[in-house]
């Protein structure tokens, strides 16, 4: 085969055109290197291979290659670890929702460090053990004390209340004016994505950043309920495009739509009058015309969403599911209240409970006492209710005034006895205490749930960015090789260069 | 595997966190002297601590509690101590040998006078208080229980402890057994309604207990203050009446006996106090010792526990700056 003259000189160019864009991707590469979810680029190269039959094949013409090809820039990602990646964000999403508010849920019932109901609650026996003493008798003020002990009780007790209400207000408000809404954004920004993507790729160009910045959102999209995304190639050869699909699978194994090419799935959450329960429903993509809303509550299997709708919704044995939400929380303080105020009420009746000397009441008429509604009876604040002292006549018509067998009961009921709290039976302080043991038991657990998770996220993190990562030194130590190329490619031409010279400048001199 | 350059800073981002939590807990531990601030991070210990201070709570009650209950108790003691020397005193001066005086109807007359202030101060030493509570009056604190009337009877708490009357006496049994239970940390026990007696402390001391009530069955008084009044009577007679008044008087003597034991009783009742006041403290001792086991954090452990979390953080401080300072661009010409 002859060898066309200037045929070395395009191998030369292409190898430092090659070497040039190298040295580009290596740069893109360390100026990225801190972009969150960049996925480093690698220049692929392939090698020109002569084709074809030449006129005059034989065995002794040696063919070689005519030099470099650049085939494209592509990234390097492991598609198995983005779907480990994303089942465990939703993990790590469930786990640290529920950690979190588990953390709120011990600032007012972990009194570890501070004091609060327990302290306010031993003032009273305090107080009442003060009265169940003779040099008391006639102590106008003993009443009183009691009655301001309690009060500072019932301050404890509202405070937590209001502070529960808060904490539901709080996570109600991250839902609906936070979560919901960045859950609704990703979808539609991964839609817009998806169009320019798409136009892209149709024009040649493989959108590489843009796609980058569509798994970030994917990733975004995950921490909030669990997702599976797959790619379908539309169209073939160089028209060839990839459209994205996004599914969520719920517990009942129904699959939902949530992104499909350019069309979108949109999240809506329930709320009923007070807040809570709350509902989360799905518009898919899907459904029939017109567009049917899928609830799907108590269908999320991780994510964000279900840490936060099942803290909000549940109350394990008060409505029968397997959570101890806020309002498990909340009902046992209820219970523990409704139980102290039950029991002074009915100790300080008298005739055997049939005249009634109410110390407590609620604040809304209703005859269960909550954190939230009891007060201290208008008739005990205005002194025309007070403390039974004794439920006994004196012997033969005798003063007894300084009798007090009754508040030796209270005392007793209020410290000895054991009473029922739904979930065990024990003293009135240890249904208080039972709230925060059960609170550190459960931060507990999902703090560890949480630090588990995390650990293995990060080892999948790691395992990514072991594809996908960016190493400086690998960098820098491309930058010098595709130097050394460039420059070998430089002294190719000016060989070649050097060659034609001989050729066109030197040879044939003969007889001028 | 492939090492890349974010995966090495997430990583000591990751362990320099963790350093530094574990330093700021040493740090807590240190300056708060407990193992952890939130229950948390040990829920058996928190339950048991809870556990633990309600016991403090309760201790503390209990421990001021006696002591209030052995300055009531002192005062009934020192009220019984003065009607015992009083009685001591009728008992030794007014022997029937005694009032067969040779000074006859004028120094028995005398004898009189004086018994019948004595009787009165008996009386004002019954109706002694303790704040605003009438030590020795049972289940009514409030009002003065004895009361001399004009036609000299004595009436605890408005009935006549000399009445024949069976209601009246039965009412009179009622009353001196009448108690006032202080819970002192001794299991209080509820049984039908009442207080199992050995469960609390019996604070009462119904004051014709010490004086004694009723009549014998020959018709004697067995009040003391009755019996002094009867014997004022028999010596302002014109003529002694010897027998009688040797009835009264060894009835007299009988009742300042029985009173003794009373005052013997209530003084083991105040080393009961005094017993119970050293157990609730040993018990808080105890119950501060096993907190600070459960709660509480041995100092020299957590400044050491410190000193390390420190010198970690510290090292990775520095392994820090040697991750990030070399790469091979300072190794290239």
């Amino acid at each position: 085969m002859i060898r066309s003259t200037f045929s070395g000189f395009t191998m030369a160019q292409l190898a430092l055109s090659a070497s040039q864009r190298a040295i580009d991707v290596a740069g893109q590469n360390l100026s990225n290197v801190n972009t969150t979810g960049y996925t480093r680029q690698r220049l692929d190269l392939i090698s020109i291979n002569p084709v074809g039959a030449s006129f005059s094949s034989s065995k002794f013409d040696n063919k070689v290659g005519q030099g470099v090809m650049m085939n494209g820039i592509i990234q390097i990602r492991d598609p198995y670890l983005d779907i480990q990646y994303r089942n465990q964000l939703a993990k790590v999403g469930t786990a640290d929702a529920t950690d979190q508010i588990l953390e709120k849920i011990g600032n007012i019932f972990d009194e570890t460090d501070s004091k609060g109901v327990r302290s306010a609650f031993n003032d009273i026996i305090s107080q009442l053990r003060n009265i169940a003493q003779l040099s008391e008798a006639g102590e106008e003020s003993s009443d009183a004390l009691v009655r301001s002990a309690c009060t500072v009780f019932l301050n404890a007790i509202h405070q937590n209340a209001t502070s529960i209400d808060n904490v539901i207000r709080d996570v109600l408000d991250e839902l609906q004016s936070s979560d919901i809404k960045n859950v609704n954004s990703c979808i539609q920004q991964i839609l817009e994505l998806n169009t320019t993507i798409k136009n892209t790729q149709l024009m040649g160009n493989p959108a590489l950043e843009l796609q980058d910045q569509r798994n970030q959102l994917l990733d975004d999209l995950a921490t909030y309920l669990p997702i599976q995304v797959t790619y379908e190639t539309e169209g073939t050869g160089s028209e060839a495009v990839d459209t994205l699909k996004v599914t969520f699978t719920d517990e009942d194994k129904n699959v939902h739509t949530l992104i499909s090419d350019n069309k979108g799935a949109e999240f809506q959450l329930g709320t009923t009058g007070d807040g809570i329960p709350v509902s989360l429903k799905i518009k898919d993509i899907d459904s029939a015309d017109p567009v049917s809303d899928i609830d799907v509550t108590n269908l999320m299997i991780n994510g964000v969403l279900k840490g936060k709708m099942d803290m909000l919704n549940k109350s394990e044995v008060f409505d029968g599911t397997e959570t101890k939400g806020i309002g498990y929380y909340s009902s046992m303080f209820d219970t523990f209240v409704n139980t102290f105020a039950t029991v002074m009420n009915g100790l300080n009746a008298t005739d055997n409970g049939a005249t009634a000397h109410d110390l407590f009441s609620t604040s809304d008429g209703s005859a269960t006492f909550t954190a939230a509604n009891i007060k201290i009876s208008d008739e005990w604040m205005n002194g025309t209710v007070t403390l039974t002292r004794t439920q006994e006549t004196g012997a033969g018509g005798t003063e007894n005034s300084s009798a007090y067998s009754n508040i030796l009961k209270m005392i007793d009921e209020l410290s000895n006895k054991e009473h029922d709290f739904v979930v065990f039976k024990g003293t009135m302080i240890s249904g208080y205490d039972n709230i925060q043991n059960t609170q550190a038991i459960e931060r507990k657990a999902s703090s560890s749930i949480l630090s588990n998770h995390l650990s293995v996220l990060y080892q999948i993190a790691d395992s990514k960015d072991a594809v996908s990562g960016v190493n400086l030194d690998e960098e820098v130590m491309d930058m010098m090789r595709y130097q050394q190329s460039y420059n070998a490619a430089s002294r190719l031409m000016t060989t070649l260069d050097q060659l034609l010279d001989k050729l066109i400048n030197e040879t044939g001199v003969v007889g001028r | 595997m492939r090492i890349t350059t974010n995966m090495i800073r997430r990583n000591y981002q990751n362990n320099l966190g963790s350093a530094m939590s574990g330093l700021e807990q040493a740090r807590r531990q240190v300056e708060t002297g407990r193992r952890f601030g939130s229950s948390y991070e040990d829920p058996s210990a928190a339950a048991r601590g809870t556990v633990l201070e309600t016991r403090l709570a309760r201790n503390a009650d209990y421990t001021s509690t006696v002591k209030s209950i052995q300055k009531w108790q002192d005062t009934q003691e020192d009220t019984i101590t003065q009607l015992s020397s009083m009685a001591k005193s009728i008992g030794e001066d007014y022997s029937t040998a005694a009032m067969n005086d040779p000074t006859g109807e004028t120094g028995r007359s005398a004898y009189a006078q004086n018994l019948r202030a004595l009787q009165k101060s008996m009386i004002i030493t019954l109706n002694a208080k303790y704040g605003n509570a009438y030590v020795m009056a049972g289940s009514d604190a409030l009002n003065a229980p004895f009361e001399l009337s004009a036609d000299g009877k004595v009436l605890y708490r408005g009935i006549d402890v000399d009445s024949s009357d069976p209601d009246d006496q039965a009412v009179l049994a009622e009353l001196s057994r009448e108690t006032a239970y202080v819970d002192l940390g001794y299991g209080l026990t509820f049984s039908g309604g009442e207080v199992v007696s050995s469960s609390a402390f019996d604070s009462a001391f119904p004051g014709i207990n010490a004086v004694g009530y009723g009549q014998t069955e020959d018709g004697t008084s067995k009040n003391l203050i009755v019996l002094a009044g009867k014997m004022a009577d028999l010596l302002d007679e014109d003529v002694f009446n010897t027998e009688e008044y040797g009835k009264l008087w060894t009835q007299f003597k009988e009742g300042s006996s029985e009173m003794s034991n009373q005052l013997t009783g209530i003084g083991t009742k105040s080393q009961l106090l005094e017993s119970s006041l050293e157990r609730l403290q040993n018990e808080n001792l105890n119950i501060k010792e096993q907190y600070k086991g459960d709660v509480g954090i041995d100092e020299a452990e957590a400044i050491m526990n410190f000193s390390w979390a420190q010198y970690v953080y510290n090292a990775s401080l520095k392994i820090g700056t040697s991750i990030f300072s070399a790469s091979l661009l300072d190794f290239l010409k």
